[in-house]
Parts: structure tokens; C-alpha cells; sequence
């Protein structure tokens, strides 16, 4: 790097970080941030690339901070070898972040960056603290056993502050679970040692710790023994590491500082919370006031809608952007992370310059989704927390909705919702309840269930219904597929051509000597896990057209939808032929439930009851539940997790006509639900050998058609999670491939030339196109976890592949651009059929 | 198996499922082995002791209900208590024995049965109506001889105060089972003899020379001209001839085909407004038959057809069919007995009521040659 950047990234940090007038920061920030860009565009093929396909070039010209292209914080998780912007031999040390479920993120590190890193935080943690050194009391177990090279980014953050202090006492042990403890005593020791012992006797010291741990393994044990310290005055508590697992645990910042303060004998502003990242290591925000941060003078913050990643105004939430020149040795000078928060009004009068923001949270970390969440979680409007006050009760059952009445706290989007539901005394006594009310749902003829039905759903999408918002998250299709004559359609299908069936005895064979009729089995109960509502309803509908009563197990993480749908059939009366048909009726014999995991009673008590057990989710959910006692007949009913894939011929290349229609389509089938139907294609395999088109051919055409069906198929909210992996996802392919996307997240298209495999779902319109000589290459990758293989092929070509595919276990070969239609049958099975008895009279034949 | 859905016009045949005809052969339904039968039954059949202990015998069924079908055209809202009761029944087959409004008040019956939201709008559309079949099968059993409903895809009716004829249309209406009994029509008035033998013929000739082309049924429509011919005024004085009455019968369900499968024209299209004014359906087509005829002959290719059916006949000129057409029809009394009617038909506002109707009816469009509004007030004038 020439000298000319090492002496403006020099003059930045020998700034007063916070003393510097926003028109001089600015400009020498961008200035460095050039310099910055160049460095890293010559030195690391992997940002070069990421540059180039957004067209900066080395010596772009930037006319703001706004400009730079940034990294998403995911680049440093899967990539971090290639985004190294220095030889091998100069790295001195990798930094990895402290993760226990995710991937940690690895950055490299030379003398340079190392050397930044020191200056940096030193000047905001003197600017914080003052310059004096002063005693540390530790809340963290001794680091110095650590193995060099690798460093836990953690261990490098509490050494970074460490530099700053006269004497380091650290104060909790590992204990064997692996978890740290407070070691009281030596807290004690260390308190009354710092405090009595020359030459520190009196002075202020600073008791530091990350932020949970602090909190939850230190303070509350000893708040636990009623202890209280009086620190000497003008110390103060300093912590990182964020609130995400407090927050978790309902505890506010407020309280924290409030319970903190008291405990130790300061003031709430004495304690002071630092933010940071491991991917610009060395940059810290501590609090100017509470929860308010403040850029140093090396830094800034951008705040960016997570979905179109436009930036938003001030004041607006969205995703952190960082910049800072710092990183010499990684190109991590403009990065994207999954934190989100706002920017805040600047405050004229305040001594702290530099522009002032809020951190709100994490984004919520993204989840292994199964056929069980699909579609789910786009309607998810006021979720309940996961209610662990809950999980340790051996009998919890909570009434959310029964007997046409909501116990859900309608749109208060408060995590204790569940809570405040009523207990269920007695949980037999609501089956017997439920049970009871199907005398009445026996005197309704099926259809006029259907008719009952379809009025209802007629009003989901009027624009006074609070139902509306979900109009493009699925439940315009739930609406038209409770269309009467889908339902019946349905029905006869399911039932032998005749849902005349469940009105009376039909004969058989063309003749009255042997009749049959199909009955309800009895109780169904739903285990809807994963957010399911809205597929909840479509087997609920079907369950209810049988007669059957209906019990609902939602999972933790409930949905306020479904409430909302029933509660749409309160007091609903409609006169059809001299009869009026009540929305009662049918809600009478439903109950919506939640229990947690660990009441085992409650569990056992609606699984031995049950007729028919219907589970949704994944893997591990399903097989719980199909693990619970029940009774020797009852029927299981399995929607487990599964995948689906498209299968696209050279046939469908063979014209432009041709190839926009199946781009169409397939457009189509990506962007209903999001991708989050278990039907949803993520993988594209298309034939080579086309004239006409070629797979790559195909994928640009794709893109267009993906845009256009923006227009169509509105996209729904993106969270910031699934914003991240999108981003992570569109990475390797800037760095090591190629792909088609819109600007911001709305859709993406992936080119794997290089591996035949089915791609890992992203969701959210991503899909990967496969290129394949021949379509039966495809077949040993399908299996029994495949659902739906979409089947662009013609003739006897569509026929040989479908029969190969089923052999491979299969489940469902549609059409290109009806994939996600909801059919029967349905996983290989009609399930109106798996929820009546069917009963013959007469015969046999 | 389901009808093939084609959406060009291609000539095609379809009939009812099975079609039994001979005397006595009403006691097929003991066959049926319903579960539970649902009869829908014209007043005269209900009040003819003989022929109910004939159905009552017959229909072979663990439980069977009988409902009076309210007499006149099929009027939704005068079908609605019949509907109730036979929605709270829960039949497995329906059986409709009677003239042709029996019969098509049967067919909406059914289609609300199994679709009791069905709106008006789609009920109207063609081919909107959901498939059949989920909870009941039909039986049609006519009484008269000429209307064809028994084996159309159509079932006329009226709405809700309105007095233009509407028609639901779908293939499923075809009905499982037809069975012409000719014992049943031993009681039927001779006028109603004449007007639906005046039917059945005008659905073979209208629909011989209509603009759908069709050769599967040409051969049966000229049959049935020359038997219609031959037989009607027989069979129409000796009640009691049941071959005669067989012959006639068979004829109607033939003429039912063309009618069905080529659609009749202007003659038809008058005729279903004139309702309106009270005149039987059978008694107008009779009357307008040649004057529609007449009208049409005017086009060459019309000419060939009719050439072409009398050089396979004795070899007239269509000018001379027009001649045997007017002296059937005024043997059978439509002359005479349509007078009683003609006068209203001259009232302007009537006559443009006719016209307008006949214009939006589906027959209008399959007529051979274009009419405009001054042809249609022609033909109005000539038969009032």
C-alpha cells in the first residue's frame, strides 16, 4: 500500500475520534475509503470481482460513503481465504468470532491491520473511560491458555481493552459443562484487593465483562445472595458482546443497568455498553448516553432497507452498514451485517461528534425450513415468543381458540401472548367438548359445509378484512382453493368419485345389496409445528368437511392467522334452501391449543385420544409425534420435510417463443409463496443441446421473467435473516461464479455449471440453475425427501422420466407454472380419505 | 370416464348414458339398486293411479321419495321447496318422469343438489356449471314426445321475476338412463300429441340446415322427418297404438340428437320468447317452421340440403315441402290454434320484446343464413 493512504488512514486515527466536525470527517474518511478501495481491488482477486460485477473499477470516484460497494458480513463466514488482501507469510493472526451454532467468521490479520486495531480502540475507549489506566476486574475466565494463531475474536476484543488497564484480575472459572462461572471468592478478593492495595488503593476501576455474562452468570447470583459492593467512585462497568440472549431472557436494557448500578453502588450512566464486530475488529461504539452510539472519526454508519438494500432515511430501521479504511489485510472496509437499528437526530449541543445511531438487534438467525414453515412464516403478523416460563410446567396447556372465541391477544405482537391465554384444566373435558358438538355438524350435508365454507373464505380478501394484508402471502390461494367447486372436486376425488359418501349409503357395483358410506373417524388432532397456519387450514377444511372434530397443537413461535381465519366464521349465518348454516357449528367443534415440549400429559392425553393423528414439520417434530402413545387404529397423516426440483428438457429450448414460456412459468412456480411452499422449485435442471438455447440462455430470459413477476406475484416482506442469506448465497457466485439478480434481494438466480446436485434452499426466489447433458442425469438425485419434480419435458420423454422418478420416490410430477397449485393427491396420499371410516351394508357380494 | 374437452367445433356424438325403448320398459328402473331414489313426477302422472302403481313397482330403490314437480316452464324461484325437500332427502338417483319441463325442472334440481351455491352467473355460463355426479345420477323418463330434453345438454328455465329464457348448459346434464315407455303417453292430450310431434320436427328440420355442420346426425334428421310425416297424425289419433306411439317417441329422442348436437335456428328463437306471451312452446315452432323455412331457403346452400333430403324421400321440390309442411301442420290444428295468440304479437312493444329476445338466444347464432332485425319483424308479422 503506498504511503500516501497510510498517512491519511495515520492523520484519521491521530484525530480526536470524536472531536472532529462532520465536513472534515467526512471528507478525509472518503478520501481514505478511496485509497482503502484501491488497495484492496489491486491485492484481492475475490473484491476485485465483487467490484467489477457492480462496475467500480480500482480508481472509481466516489462522491459519498453511500458509493462503496459492501460486503455482507456472510463473505467473512464462507469465504474469508479469498477475501485476504495480503501474502500468506504477513498474516500474523486469525481472528475468529465466538459462534456455537453458526459458522464464526475468520478475518486475517497483519502488523498493518493489528497495529489500526490497537490506535483505534485505545482512542475511543480513552475518549470513553479517560486515558489513565486503570484496574480491570475481569468477568471471564483467564484467556492466556489459549492456542496463538487461531485467537478467539472474543479473547482479542477483552485484550483490546485490557491494554488500557494497570492490573487485570479475572474473576470466573470453566465449569465443567464448559460454561463459565463467577468465582466468588476470588471476586471478593479481587474487589476488596484493587480497592485496599497500593498503588491502586481508592481509584476508580473498571469492571468489565460481555454483556450475558456479566449479567446472568455474575450479577444474578450475587443479587441471588442479597450481596451489594460499593465500587470507588468513578469506576465503571464496561461490557460487549450484545443483548440478544438478555433480550431473550426479557431483560431490558433499563433493567440491566438499573440492577447492575445498585449492585455495585454506581450510576447508571457509569455503565457503559460497547458495540463491535469481529469483521472490523478494533472499531468499537460505546454508548454517548443510553443506547445511543456514536461514529469515531475513522468510521461511519449507513442504514439500508434489508430487502431492496436502498438506503433508508433517518430514523427508519433497517440493516447496519459499517465503513472504515481500517482492514488493510482483508477487504472488509464496507460491510453489510445482519444487526439492524437506525440512525438517530444528531445532537448539536452533545461534545460527541459523529453521527449517532441505535443498534436494535440481531436479525433473527435464519432456520433449517422444512415443508412444515412453508408459506407460514410470510403470514406470521404477531408471533408469540417462545414461552420457556412455560416449557418447565408438567401440565401447561394454554386455550388460544375454541368454542368460536379467541383467547389470543388479536395484534398485540407481545411475546407473552401465550401466557395470558387461559390454562386448560382439563384437557379431556375440551375433547369431550369438541366431540359432542359433531352431532350437529352431522345434521349439515357435505355440501352444504362446502357452501358454509366457501361464503366465508368469499370475504378474506375485502379490504376492510384484517385478513387483506396477507393477500400476496398465500392466502389468495387458500381462498380460491375454498372455492366450492374446488372443494367438491376435491372431495370426489378423494372419496371414491362420490362425496355423496358421507351423506348416506351409495351402493356399490350397481347394486343396492351392498352399500357404503364413509363416516368421520372421530377426533383429528393437528400438530401444526413451524408456523403451519395457513397449511393447517387446508387439512382442517378437510377434516371438518368429514365431520370429524378438531384439535390444534400450535407450535411455540404461533401465528396470530389462524385465529384470525376462524374467527372469521363467528356468528356467520347463511340461509341456502330454507336452511341456515352457522359458522358456529363448525367452530364448536374446534379447539386451537399450545403446550410446550415437556408437558408429556397433556401430549399423551390428545395423541391417545386422537382418530387421526396429522403432524406438519420437520423431521424431528414428526417423529415425536408419531411417537406418542395412541390408540392401536388411529390413522397418522405425515407432511414431513420435503424439497422439490424442476426438470426442464431441450424440447422446452427450442424457440424464443418457447423458452420465454417455460421461463415464464418457471418464474411463476419460484415466486408464488416465496419459494416457501414445499413445492417451491430451488433447483432448475436444464438440458443442453438445444439449438436454440442453451441452459445459460435460459437463465438470462429467467431474469426477466423473474422481474416481470414482481408485478405479478408480489414479494413479501424479506426479514433481515433470510436479506443476509441471500447475500451470503449471491457471494460465492461474485467471487467464484455467476448470476442473474435484481438490485435488491428480490430475486436471484445462481449458474452451477461445476456439481449436478439439488442446491440447498435459500427461499425468498433463489434458485439455481443446473445445467445437465441429459435429464437423466437428474434421477439418482431425486429421492423420498423430493415432493415435486416440475416436469418441463413433452411426449414420451415426460412419461420415461416420470416413471424413473417415481421409482426414485416421487410424489408429485406437475406441470411447469402449477407446481405449487395444492392437489390431491397430496404426499402421496388423498387425505380426506385417511380422515373417514369407510362402513359397507349389506352384501357381500 | 369424462366427456373429451375440445374447444374447437368438431362433429361429434353424445347421448344420454343408456336409452331403453319399448312397452313396459319403465320397469328398468327395479335396476337402478339406488340407495335412495328420488322421483320427480309431472301432476298428471302423480294423479294417474295406474301409471303411480306402475312406478311404484318399479323403482328399485331401499328407500324412495316422490315430489310433484310444479307445473309451467321451470321457474327457479317456484323450485326452491322442492329443492329443500329433496336436499333434506339425500337421494343417490333422481328419476324425473314427464314432459320436458319435468325434466329439465329435474335437471336444476340436481345441479343445485350437488352445488347448492351455485350463483345465477355461472349457472347461465356455458359450460360453467361443476361437474355432476358427486352425490347423484339422473333418470329421464318422457311422457311426451318432442321436447328431446332426455338426451340434451340443456336444461331451459326461467329467473326470478324475468320472462326471457335462460339455459344452463353442460354435457353432464346428459341423463345416465332414458326410458321411452310408450304406455305413458297413452293419456297425453292430442293437442299436446301435436304440439311436440310439431317440436320434433322442427328440431330435425331447423337443426338439418343449421350452420353447425354435422354428419353423424343428418341421415337420423332426415329419418325423422319422413317418419314424423308418416306416423304423427296416427299416432296422435290411437293412443293406445303403442308402436305407433314407440315410433314417435323414438323419432323425438332422434330429433333430440340433431337438436342437441346442431342446435335449430330462428324458428326456435322466436318461439322461446314467445312463451312470454303464453304460447306453447310446441304450437309456436310449429307455426314459425315455415315461415323460418322459407326464410332460409333464400340461401343456396340451404336449397342443396333440402334438395338433398327430398331426393332421399320421393324426390319434391322444397318448394312442395313447404306445401306438406303447412298441410301437417294445419291438419294438426297449429294454424287455427295459434290465432288465439296472433293479435298480442302485432303489439309493437311486444314485437320489439320478441325480436331483442330472439337475437341474444343461442339459436339465433346456429341459424343458416343471417337475419336481421326488419327479417325477424317480417316473420313475426306473417304468423300474427
Amino acid at each position: 500500500m503506498g504511503g500516501a493512504q497510510e498517512n491519511k488512514i495515520d492523520a484519521l486515527l491521530a484525530m480526536d475520534p470524536y472531536g472532529v466536525e462532520p465536513e472534515v470527517k467526512n471528507a478525509k474518511l472518503l478520501e481514505a475509503m478511496a485509497e482503502a478501495h484501491r488497495w484492496h481491488f489491486e491485492n484481492c482477486l475475490a473484491y476485485r470481482r465483487f467490484s467489477e460485477k457492480r462496475d467500480y473499477a480500482a480508481d472509481h470516484v466516489f462522491g459519498c460513503l453511500k458509493d462503496f460497494p459492501f460486503m455482507p458480513v456472510q463473505a467473512f463466514k464462507f469465504f474469508p481465504d479469498a477475501l485476504t488482501s495480503v501474502a500468506g507469510e504477513d498474516i500474523k493472526v486469525r481472528l475468529q468470532s465466538s459462534a456455537t451454532s453458526n459458522v464464526p467468521s475468520t478475518i486475517h490479520v497483519d502488523k498493518i491491520t493489528a497495529k489500526r486495531q490497537v490506535r483505534a480502540l485505545a482512542a475511543v475507549i480513552g475518549a470513553t473511560l479517560g486515558s489513565k489506566r486503570r484496574p480491570f476486574v475481569v468477568m471471564d475466565a483467564d484467556p492466556r491458555q489459549a492456542k496463538a494463531g487461531a485467537l478467539g475474536a472474543r479473547s482479542a476484543a477483552v485484550r483490546g481493552f485490557l491494554n488500557l488497564a494497570s492490573k487485570v484480575e479475572y474473576v470466573m472459572k470453566v465449569h465443567k459443562s464448559g460454561g463459565l462461572v463467577l468465582d466468588e471468592q476470588a471476586f471478593c478478593a479481587s474487589l476488596d484487593k484493587l480497592s485496599k492495595v497500593e498503588p491502586t488503593e481508592g481509584e476508580p476501576m473498571v469492571l468489565f465483562g460481555f454483556t450475558y455474562v456479566l449479567y446472568h452468570e455474575a450479577a444474578l447470583p450475587l443479587m441471588e445472595k442479597k450481596c451489594s459492593f460499593s465500587l470507588p467512585a468513578g469506576s465503571k462497568i464496561v461490557h460487549i458482546g450484545g443483548w440478544k440472549k438478555l433480550e431473550d431472557r426479557k431483560v431490558s436494557k433499563e433493567k440491566f443497568c438499573r440492577d447492575l448500578s445498585s449492585l455495585f453502588g454506581l450510576e447508571d450512566s457509569d455503565i457503559v455498553d460497547f458495540y463491535g464486530f469481529t469483521e472490523q475488529m478494533g472499531i468499537t461504539y460505546p454508548d454517548v448516553s443510553l443506547g445511543v452510539k456514536c461514529a469515531p472519526a475513522f468510521s461511519d454508519v449507513i442504514v439500508r432497507d434489508p430487502k431492496t438494500h436502498e438506503v433508508v432515511p433517518d430514523g427508519e430501521t433497517g440493516l447496519l452498514q459499517f465503513l472504515t479504511p481500517l482492514p488493510h489485510s482483508y477487504a472488509g472496509i464496507s460491510i453489510l451485517t445482519d444487526d439492524l437499528g437506525r440512525i438517530l437526530p444528531a445532537d448539536g449541543g452533545s461534545a460527541w461528534h459523529g453521527r449517532r445511531f441505535e443498534v436494535l438487534g440481531r436479525a433473527k438467525a435464519a432456520e433449517i425450513r422444512g415443508c412444515g414453515d412453508m408459506m407460514a412464516e410470510k403470514v406470521v403478523s404477531n408471533r408469540m415468543g417462545d414461552p420457556e416460563d412455560l416449557a418447565s410446567l408438567p401440565q401447561a396447556a394454554r386455550l388460544l381458540f375454541a368454542h368460536g372465541k379467541s383467547h389470543v391477544i388479536e395484534g398485540s405482537g407481545e411475546e407473552s401472548s401465550i401466557l395470558e391465554a387461559p390454562v386448560i384444566e382439563d384437557i379431556h373435558a375440551l375433547m369431550d367438548s369438541l366431540i359432542a358438538s359433531q352431532e350437529v355438524l352431522r345434521t349439515y350435508s357435505v355440501d352444504e359445509i362446502i357452501t358454509l365454507i366457501s361464503s366465508v373464505s368469499d370475504r378474506w380478501l375485502d379490504e376492510d378484512s384484517p385478513l387483506a394484508p396477507f393477500k400476496y402471502q398465500g392466502l389468495s390461494f387458500l381462498k380460491s382453493w375454498c372455492q366450492s367447486a374446488n372443494l367438491r372436486r376435491l372431495a370426489d376425488e378423494a372419496l371414491r368419485g362420490h362425496r355423496g359418501y358421507l351423506d348416506g349409503f351409495r351402493p356399490t357395483h350397481g347394486s343396492n345389496r351392498r352399500l357404503l358410506r364413509a363416516v368421520e373417524k372421530g377426533l383429528v388432532a393437528h400438530w401444526l409445528a413451524g408456523n403451519v397456519p395457513l397449511l393447517g387450514m387446508l387439512t382442517l377444511v378437510q377434516s371438518v368437511l368429514c365431520r370429524n372434530a378438531n384439535i390444534l397443537k400450535t407450535a411455540s413461535s404461533f401465528s396470530g392467522v389462524l385465529p384470525l381465519l376462524l374467527e372469521t366464521f363467528v356468528d356467520v349465518e347463511i340461509e341456502k334452501n330454507g336452511r341456515v348454516l352457522r359458522g358456529n357449528d363448525i367452530l364448536n367443534s374446534l379447539g386451537v391449543v399450545y403446550f410446550p415440549s415437556g408437558d408429556i400429559a397433556t401430549a399423551h392425553a390428545i395423541s391417545g385420544r386422537a382418530d387421526v393423528r396429522l403432524a406438519w414439520g420437520g423431521r424431528e417434530a414428526v417423529e415425536a409425534i408419531t411417537g406418542l402413545p395412541k390408540k392401536y387404529d388411529a390413522e397418522d397423516i405425515v407432511f414431513g420435510p420435503k424439497l422439490s426440483c424442476m426438470v426442464i428438457g431441450r424440447e422446452l429450448l427450442g424457440s424464443d417463443e418457447d423458452i420465454k414460456r417455460a421461463a415464464r412459468r418457471t418464474a411463476t412456480d419460484v415466486s408464488t409463496f416465496d419459494q416457501y411452499a414445499c413445492a417451491s422449485p430451488h433447483t432448475i435442471f436444464v438440458e443442453m443441446g438445444s439449438v436454440h438455447g442453451t441452459p445459460k440462455h435460459f437463465g438470462e430470459i429467467l431474469g426477466l421473467e423473474m422481474e416481470k413477476a414482481l408485478k405479478r406475484i408480489p414479494k413479501g416482506l424479506v426479514d433481515a435473516a433470510t436479506s443476509a442469506n441471500i447475500l451470503s448465497k449471491r457471494l460465492h457466485y461474485d467471487f467464484f461464479g455467476e448470476y442473474w439478480a435484481s438490485l435488491g434481494t428480490e430475486w436471484t438466480i445462481l449458474y452451477e455449471p461445476e456439481k449436478i446436485e439439488l442446491a440447498t434452499p435459500t427461499y425468498s426466489r433463489v434458485v439455481t440453475i443446473v445445467p445437465v447433458e441429459d435429464v437423466q442425469e437428474v434421477i439418482p438425485l431425486l429421492d423420498s425427501s423430493i415432493q415435486s419434480v416440475g416436469l418441463g419435458l413433452k411426449d414420451s420423454r415426460k412419461l420415461e422420466f416420470a416413471e424413473m422418478a417415481i421409482g426414485r420416490g416421487v410424489e408429485r410430477l406437475p406441470d411447469l407454472g402449477r407446481m405449487t397449485h395444492f392437489d390431491s393427491p397430496w404426499d402421496g396420499m388423498y387425505v380426506m380419505e385417511r380422515m373417514v371410516r369407510w362402513v359397507s351394508a349389506g352384501g357381500p357380494m | 370416464m369424462g366427456k373429451l374437452r375440445i374447444s374447437i367445433p368438431v362433429p361429434r356424438f353424445l347421448s344420454a348414458g343408456e336409452v331403453f325403448a319399448s312397452a313396459g320398459s319403465l320397469g328398468v328402473l327395479r335396476a337402478l339398486n339406488a340407495a335412495k331414489a328420488a322421483v320427480l313426477l309431472s301432476g298428471s302422472i302423480a294423479r294417474n293411479d295406474e301409471i303411480m302403481a306402475h312406478i311404484r313397482k318399479s323403482v328399485g330403490a331401499l328407500a324412495v321419495a316422490y315430489f310433484v314437480v310444479p307445473a309451467g316452464e321451470p321457474r327457479l324461484e317456484n323450485l326452491s321447496e322442492l329443492q329443500r325437500e329433496v336436499n333434506a332427502f339425500r337421494p343417490d338417483w333422481l328419476v324425473a318422469i314427464g314432459g320436458g319441463s319435468v325434466i329439465d325442472s329435474a335437471k336444476l334440481i340436481w345441479i343445485h343438489y350437488e352445488h347448492p351455491d351455485l350463483e345465477l352467473e355461472r349457472l347461465v355460463r356455458p359450460f360453467g356449471i361443476p361437474p355432476l355426479r358427486g352425490k347423484a345420477s339422473l333418470v329421464a323418463v318422457p311422457t311426451t314426445s318432442g321436447t328431446g330434453t332426455e338426451v340434451s345438454s340443456s336444461a331451459l328455465f326461467l329467473s326470478h321475476g324475468t320472462s326471457e329464457k335462460q339455459v344452463a348448459v353442460s354435457h353432464d346434464l346428459l341423463p345416465d338412463v332414458v326410458i321411452l315407455d310408450p304406455k305413458l303417453t297413452i293419456g297425453v292430450p292430442k293437442k299436446v300429441m301435436a304440439y311436440c310431434g310439431m317440436d320434433a320436427l322442427a328440431h330435425a328440420l331447423e337443426g338439418y340446415i343449421s350452420r353447425n355442420d354435422n354428419i353423424l346426425v343428418d341421415q337420423q334428421a332426415e329419418s325423422v322427418v319422413r317418419t314424423l310425416f308418416s306416423s304423427l297424425e296416427g299416432a296422435r289419433e290411437q293412443p293406445t297404438n303403442l308402436e305407433l306411439r314407440l315410433t314417435i317417441m323414438s323419432a323425438a329422442l332422434t330429433a333430440g340428437w340433431v337438436q342437441n348436437l346442431k342446435l335449430p335456428g330462428i324458428g326456435h328463437a322466436i318461439a322461446h320468447q314467445l312463451a312470454d306471451v303464453g304460447v306453447p312452446h310446441g304450437l309456436a315452432v310449429g307455426r314459425l317452421l315455415v315461415p323460418s323455412l322459407q326464410f332460409n331457403l333464400n340461401s343456396e346452400k340451404v336449397n342443396r340440403k333440402i334438395e338433398a333430403l327430398l331426393s332421399r324421400w320421393d324426390g319434391g321440390t322444397p318448394a312442395s315441402l313447404l306445401e306438406r309442411l303447412e298441410g301437417l301442420a294445419t291438419r294438426l290444428g297449429i294454424y287455427d290454434d295459434f290465432q288465439t295468440f296472433a293479435p298480442r304479437l302485432s303489439q309493437n312493444d311486444i314485437c320489439k320484446r320478441i325480436v331483442t329476445g330472439a337475437q341474444r338466444d343461442i339459436c339465433f347464432k346456429a341459424n343458416p343464413r343471417d337475419a336481421q332485425v326488419s327479417d325477424l319483424e317480417g316473420l313475426l308479422a306473417e304468423v300474427s
